[in-house]
């Protein structure tokens, strides 16, 4: 593009002043004048293009003379704690950075954000923030690769622990709260010590208030995993995709079922209910969805003697992992189970409810395995 | 003394003899005059509960001075009272206290607020000071918006902020300006400090 506009400061201006005299909209214009000089500053063009509308067409006016303008720091405390109310998660965390009195009225704000979440996976971290992705690379010689839509720079450091200390500063700030955290440690048998490192050192980052999150999302090896974390959080709703790799599964279960934060559970996804794992452990909550490799005659048992008799229960869906050919059929166990009572139906697959006119409907789907689903229907 | 906004009676309007409406007057602090509908009026908590209390009669207000509005100027007013006017009639929104907000700026407020980020912020002062509660609403959202992909850098820029280090060096200034020999006193010490004294004395 034309060299004239980068040097020639009044020319620059001459350009303005054609698009506010011919009422060009703010944005079409500066757009125009980007296409000829690229590196132009938003504000300065603003400056310019409503200084020529308003009809001050100098073009060697000297902007050092001009009188203050008012910005934001010129505003009452409250017109700045409405103007940051309006600001996304990715913006805020932006003007925290602008200076001290900006942080301090973005963290007193109380807020309620979508998605974050932190993902590790061997040489590569991905720390989001909503719409924002961070990424971290391990490199060589204790370096990392920090990447965002803006920039790529290389700093010194661990990779994960940068990602880790990244999220762990946005979702401890005690006024937030999110829809969805996500934890997703995702590695080979071999990196559960990295596993253990990470979270560990997540959870030493993390300040003693309770984190209030809609929907608690943990993909890890180990369930070691979530008997640290589960604490440190405030939700109705946990997400835990789980590997079967710990040894020490039956440990830490029986710790987290032991929880106050387990206890308080509305709504749980889980997969890969470790062996062992006492299903009535699930049955304070409302909605559940869980995968076994094997549903027994024993777990039937459960679902219909205490399951069916929560007031709060109202949807559980069941995958049986189990390869559908070794087994007895598995209508018919359910059958069999269910039907030890005379308040089941075989034909509707009805289970009624003692004096009640609600009933449990039960369907069973043979798909690549089996799903049973059971449903409160209310009247 | 120009008199900005006079109000448009349409005809068939003023044919009716019903009840008579009032327009209030009032002048900046740079002696501009607007006349402003009773009903524009109410979205101002501030103006509303001031000619409640006056209790001007029509003949009041013609014939006493105008209500001067010492902080604002008349560039100011005139877009604030051109928002009163258009948006009179309309329910004053209640603040739930969630965050993020949810707003959306009508066209003619987009319009009204195409104006250089001087002038904006002298509206937001404007309908903070008068308490207009849905102009306030609409021009922090423009301004929120005006931080949207923003790096700290840029938003320095944009909202006129001090960095810390700015804000830093110009508290030292100020204390400075009070004290002259502030600095001087302070340099001692840090020199004292170099040369591995602990005490100042």
């Amino acid at each position: 593009m034309s060299e004239v506009f980068e040097t020639n400061e009044i020319a620059y201006r001459a350009c303005i002043l054609y698009e506010a005299v011919r009422r060009t909209p703010v944005k079409k214009a500066y757009k125009n004048m980007k296409e000829v000089k690229p590196n132009v500053e938003y504000w300065d063009f603003e400056y310019w293009y409503y200084r020529f509308s308003n009809g001050q067409h100098d073009l060697n006016h000297d902007r050092s003379k001009d009188p203050k303008s008012l910005g934001l720091s010129d505003m009452p405390i409250d017109v700045v704690d409405n103007i940051v109310g309006y600001l996304g998660l990715v913006d805020k965390l932006a003007a925290r950075k602008v200076c001290r009195n900006m942080r301090a009225v973005i963290d007193d704000q109380k807020s309620k954000f979508g998605k974050v979440e932190l993902i590790i996976d061997g040489t590569s971290c991905e720390v989001h923030f909503e719409d924002l992705g961070i990424f971290h690379y391990a490199e060589e010689n204790e370096t990392y690769s920090l990447e965002t839509f803006q920039k790529t720079v290389s700093l010194k450091g661990d990779h994960s622990e940068a990602a880790v200390k990244e999220f762990a500063t946005v979702i401890n700030q005690p006024k937030w709260s999110f829809e969805d955290v996500t934890i997703g440690l995702f590695s080979e048998e071999c990196y559960l010590v990295n596993e253990r490192k990470s979270i560990l050192y997540l959870n030493a980052l993390l300040s003693n208030h309770k984190i209030h999150v809609d929907r608690l999302i943990i993909h890890a090896d180990t369930m070691e995993t979530l008997a640290t974390i589960l604490p440190r959080f405030e939700t109705d709703h946990v997400v835990f995709q789980w590997g079967w790799y710990s040894d020490d599964a039956e440990k830490n279960w029986l710790e987290v079922i032991e929880m106050d934060q387990w206890k308080k559970l509305t709504k749980c996804e889980l997969t890969n209910l470790p062996k062992g794992f006492p299903i009535e452990a699930l049955f304070h909550v409302r909605e559940c969805h869980f995968i076994v490799i094997n549903l027994t005659e024993e777990h039937l048992l459960k679902i219909r003697d205490i399951l069916f008799t929560s007031p709060d229960f109202e949807y559980f869906k069941i995958s049986d992992e189990k390869d559908c050919d070794s087994r007895e059929e598995f209508t018919v166990l359910i059958d069999r189970v269910m039907g030890a009572h005379a308040a089941y139906d075989p034909l509707t697959k009805v289970y009624r409810i003692e004096n009640s006119k609600d009933y449990i409907q039960i369907s069973v789907e043979n798909l690549m395995f089996y799903e049973l689903s059971i449903q409160k229907i209310r009247s | 003394m120009s008199v900005e906004n006079a109000p448009v009676v349409d005809v068939d309007e003023a044919a009716i003899p019903v009840e008579k409406k009032m327009y209030y007057r009032f002048e900046s602090n740079d002696k501009k005059e607007f006349r402003v509908s009773e009903l524009a009026i109410q979205q101002s908590e501030t103006l509303n509960r001031l000619v409640e209390a006056m209790g001007y009669t029509s003949e009041d207000v013609e014939n006493k001075p105008a209500i001067a509005i010492e902080n604002i100027d008349g560039k100011t007013l005139k877009l604030v009272f051109q928002w009163c006017e258009h948006h009179k009639g309309e329910a004053i929104p209640v603040d739930d206290g969630s965050v993020p907000k949810i707003v959306e700026i009508p066209e003619f407020d987009a319009k009204l607020m195409d104006i250089d980020n001087g002038l904006l912020f002298k509206l937001i002062w404007a309908a903070d000071y008068l308490n207009i509660v849905q102009l306030l609403n609409v021009s922090c959202k423009k301004v929120a918006n005006m931080a949207q992909g923003k790096t700290p850098a840029q938003l320095r820029r944009v909202y006129l902020l001090p960095s810390d280090e700015e804000d830093e060096a110009a508290k030292r200034a100020a204390q400075e300006a009070q004290d002259p020999r502030a600095r001087e006193v302070e340099e001692e010490f840090e020199e004292r400090k170099r040369q591995g004294g602990n005490s100042f004395f």
